[in-house]
C-alpha cells in the first residue's frame, strides 16, 4: 500500500476548504469565507479580524472574544495546521507561473506536482528544480551507505557517538515563541487599527481578497457587474505573493498570531524515532527532514532550528526522512515511553499503527 | 559528520546578538531584518493612514443594522456571509467606486431586490456590525410584512424621471406596492414619499419601471431610489 504524499494530501484539503466556501457563495447558504465561516449566528472569526474588530470598535463583540478562545485552545491541540492545510495562499500561489518560483524558501508553497489542471503544464519545468533541494539524502544514498558500513567494521564510530551524545539531538522547545518580522507587522497592524477605527490588515490581506477576487468574478457572470476590482485584487495577490515571495515566512500576521498560542502546542508534533534515525543509528549526517521544512525547524539541531512553534504539522519531514523516522503522534510522552519501554526490551521496534497514520 | 558538539541545545534570546552566518537559520534579528520588520509595521500605520485620509467620502446604503457608518466599519471584516445569505439578493459587495476602505463591505442594492427585514444578515455577522433589531408584523394587500425600528434610508422620487412627474403618465405602482403606506398621490396623482413612514426598504426602487420605459434616456437612474439619510437631508435642503 502506498501512502499517499503529505503535499498531495495538503492539496486535497485546501482545494476542498476552496470548493466548501464556493459552494456555499453559490447555494446562498451564508456559510461565508475564511474570514468567518459558520452557519447561523454560529461562526469561526479569523482570530485576526476578529482581534481587530475588537480594537477598532472598541466594543466587547462577544462572538469575536468567543471565537479568539475557541482558536486559542485549537491552536494549542493542532498549532499552526490552518497554515499548511487551509491557508488558499499556498494553493494561489500555484497558479502563477513557475518562473516566479527561484527557489523553495521557507513557505508552504511546496506540494508537488499533483497540481491543479491549469498549472501542471506550468509546474512541469519548474517541478525538478523545485523538489530537488529536498532530496538530500534518498533511501537510495541510505541503502547505499548502509552497504558500505556493512562491509566496514564498526557501524558506528566512538567518536560520532559521542559527539552525537553531546550534541543537542533534540527537537526545538515550543514554548520558546521567537519575535520576528511577522509579528512586527501584527503589531503595527493592530495599532493601526486601534488608531484608525477599522481592520486595517483586512484590507490587503491575501486570504481574504483570494475569496474576494472569486466573488467579483462571480458577481461578474452572475450579475452582470464588472468591477475594477477584478483586476485590483489579483493585482494585489500577484505583488503579495510573487513579488514578496516570502508572504508566510516574513509578512504574515495571520500566520503571526497563531505562533504565539502555538507555543502552549504539545500536540502532533514531530517526533524523531531516535531508534530508526540514521543520524543516531549510523551515524549519518542526513538532513533531509531539515531541508524538507518549509519553516526551518531541525529536529536535530534546536540552537540551529526554528522554534517548534512555528510547525504546521505539513509532514513534509516525514515525507523526506529516508527511513520513516518521523511521526507526529498525538502526545510525544507516549512515544518516548514507547521507545524507552522498546529499546530496554531490546525487541525489534514496531510503529504501532497509531503513529502510521497520524 | 557534524554533529555540532559545541552546541548548547537551546535557542536563546541571547543568540540574536549573534548572527549565524554559516546558514539561513533564523538564529535572531539581524540588523537588515530589523529595518524591513519596522518599515513594515510603519507601513501597516502608513496603509491605515492613507485609507482613512482618502476614504470613505460617503455614507453608503448599508444592510439593516449597519446605520452608524464609523461604528459598522469597525466591525465588517468583510467575510461576505450577510451578502450570502441575503433571500432577496438586495446586498451587493462594494466596489472601489465606494472607496478602498468600503471595497468588499456590504450595500444595499436596491435595483438587484428589496429589503423584507428578514434578519438572516443581522444574525449571521459575526461581529454585530449588522446590529440586531426588532421588527413588527404588519399585513398590506393580504401578505404579511416585517415593519422595522430603524430605517435604511429614505425613498426620494426623481422628478425628472418618474413617469408620473415627466407626463402624467397615471403611473402609481410605487405607491400601491408599499407596505408601510409611506408613498401617497398628490392632486395631480404623482407620488409623495411621507418620510416619517418610509423605513427605506427599497421596494419601490425594485418595481419602478422608469428605466424600462425611459431606457432611451440612457443610465440606470429610476423614477423613486432610496438614498442614505444623509443625503435625503442634503437633498431637502
Amino acid at each position: 500500500m502506498k501512502k499517499m504524499k503529505a503535499s498531495t494530501m495538503r492539496l486535497a484539503t485546501m482545494l476542498a476548504v476552496f470548493a466548501i466556501v464556493v459552494i456555499g457563495l453559490a447555494t446562498h447558504s451564508g456559510t461565508g469565507t475564511v474570514s468567518s465561516f459558520g452557519l447561523g449566528s454560529i461562526a469561526a472569526i479569523c482570530p485576526l479580524g476578529g482581534l481587530e474588530t475588537l480594537l477598532a470598535s472598541r466594543l466587547f463583540v462577544p462572538q469575536a472574544v468567543i471565537s479568539l478562545a475557541i482558536l486559542f485552545v485549537l491552536a494549542i491541540i493542532i498549532g499552526k495546521v490552518f497554515c499548511a492545510w487551509i491557508c488558499p495562499v499556498p494553493l494561489v500561489r500555484r497558479i502563477f507561473p513557475s518562473r516566479f518560483k527561484k527557489t523553495p524558501d521557507g513557505e508552504g508553497n511546496g506540494t508537488s506536482a499533483a497540481a491543479a489542471p491549469e498549472a501542471v503544464a506550468a509546474e512541469a519545468s519548474g517541478a525538478a528544480a523545485h523538489l530537488a533541494p529536498h532530496a538530500v539524502f534518498t533511501r537510495e544514498d541510505a541503502l547505499a551507505e548502509e552497504a558500505a558500513v556493512d562491509s566496514g567494521e564498526e557501524i558506528i564510530p566512538e567518536d560520532v557517538k559521542e559527539a552525537i551524545e553531546a550534541s543537542d539531538f533534540h527537537a526545538p522547545k515550543p514554548s520558546r515563541v521567537r519575535l520576528d518580522s511577522r509579528h512586527w507587522i501584527l503589531s503595527g497592524a493592530l495599532v493601526s487599527t486601534a488608531v484608525f477605527g477599522f481592520p486595517v490588515f483586512c484590507l490587503i490581506c491575501p486570504i481574504g481578497l483570494t475569496f474576494a477576487s472569486v466573488i467579483a468574478l462571480w458577481r461578474l457572470f452572475g450579475y452582470n457587474e464588472p468591477t475594477v476590482l477584478l483586476i485590483v485584487f489579483p493585482a494585489i495577490l500577484i505583488l503579495e505573493l510573487v513579488v514578496f515571495r516570502k508572504w508566510c515566512a516574513k509578512i504574515c500576521p495571520v500566520g503571526a498570531l497563531i505562533s504565539l498560542a502555538s507555543g502552549l502546542n504539545r500536540f502532533f508534533r514531530p517526533k524523531v524515532d531516535e531508534t530508526k534515525c540514521l543520524r543516531t543509528t549510523r551515524g549519518i549526517d542526513c538532513r533531509s527532514c531539515k531541508t524538507a521544512c518549509f519553516e526551518e525547524i531541525d529536529l536535530h539541531h534546536a540552537s540551529a532550528s526554528a522554534p517548534m512553534n512555528e510547525c504546521t504539522k505539513c509532514r513534509e519531514c516525514a515525507d523526506a526522512c529516508p527511513v520513516s523516522a518521523i511521526a507526529f503522534p498525538f502526545s510525544s510522552k507516549k512515544k518516548e515511553q514507547a521507545a524507552a519501554d522498546a529499546s530496554s526490551s531490546e525487541a525489534p521496534k514496531a510503529p504501532s499503527p497509531a503513529e502510521d497514520t497520524l | 559528520m557534524n554533529a555540532r558538539p559545541d552546541d548548547t541545545g537551546r535557542v536563546d534570546a541571547s543568540a540574536a546578538s549573534v548572527p549565524d552566518v554559516t546558514s539561513s537559520a533564523p538564529a535572531g534579528i539581524s540588523r537588515r531584518t530589523f529595518v524591513e520588520a519596522a518599515g513594515a509595521a510603519a507601513g501597516m500605520l502608513a496603509l491605515g493612514g492613507a485609507v482613512s485620509v482618502f476614504g470613505p467620502d460617503a455614507a453608503l446604503l448599508r444592510p439593516p443594522g449597519g446605520g452608524d457608518e464609523a461604528r459598522f466599519l469597525s466591525l465588517c471584516t468583510k467575510c461576505d456571509r450577510c451578502r450570502s445569505v441575503c433571500p432577496t439578493r438586495v446586498i451587493a459587495p462594494c466596489t472601489l467606486e465606494d472607496g478602498f476602505l468600503a471595497a468588499r463591505t456590504p450595500k444595499m442594492n436596491f435595483k438587484l431586490g428589496e429589503c423584507a427585514f428578514c434578519g438572516k444578515c443581522t444574525e449571521v455577522c459575526p461581529t454585530g456590525a449588522l446590529a440586531p433589531y426588532a421588527t413588527e408584523e404588519i399585513t398590506f394587500d393580504g401578505d404579511t410584512y416585517l415593519s422595522p425600528d430603524l430605517a435604511l434610508g429614505l425613498a426620494i422620487v426623481n422628478e425628472s424621471r418618474c413617469l408620473a412627474w415627466v407626463d402624467a403618465s397615471g403611473c402609481t405602482i410605487c405607491s400601491q406596492k408599499c407596505p408601510y403606506g409611506a408613498i401617497s398621490l398628490d392632486s395631480n396623482s404623482r407620488p409623495v414619499v411621507d418620510a416619517g413612514k418610509c423605513n427605506g426598504c427599497g421596494i419601490c426602487e425594485y418595481i419602478c419601471p422608469s428605466s424600462q420605459w425611459r431606457s432611451y434616456l440612457g443610465g440606470s437612474e429610476r423614477g423613486i431610489e432610496v438614498k442614505t439619510l444623509d443625503e435625503a437631508e442634503a437633498e431637502a435642503r
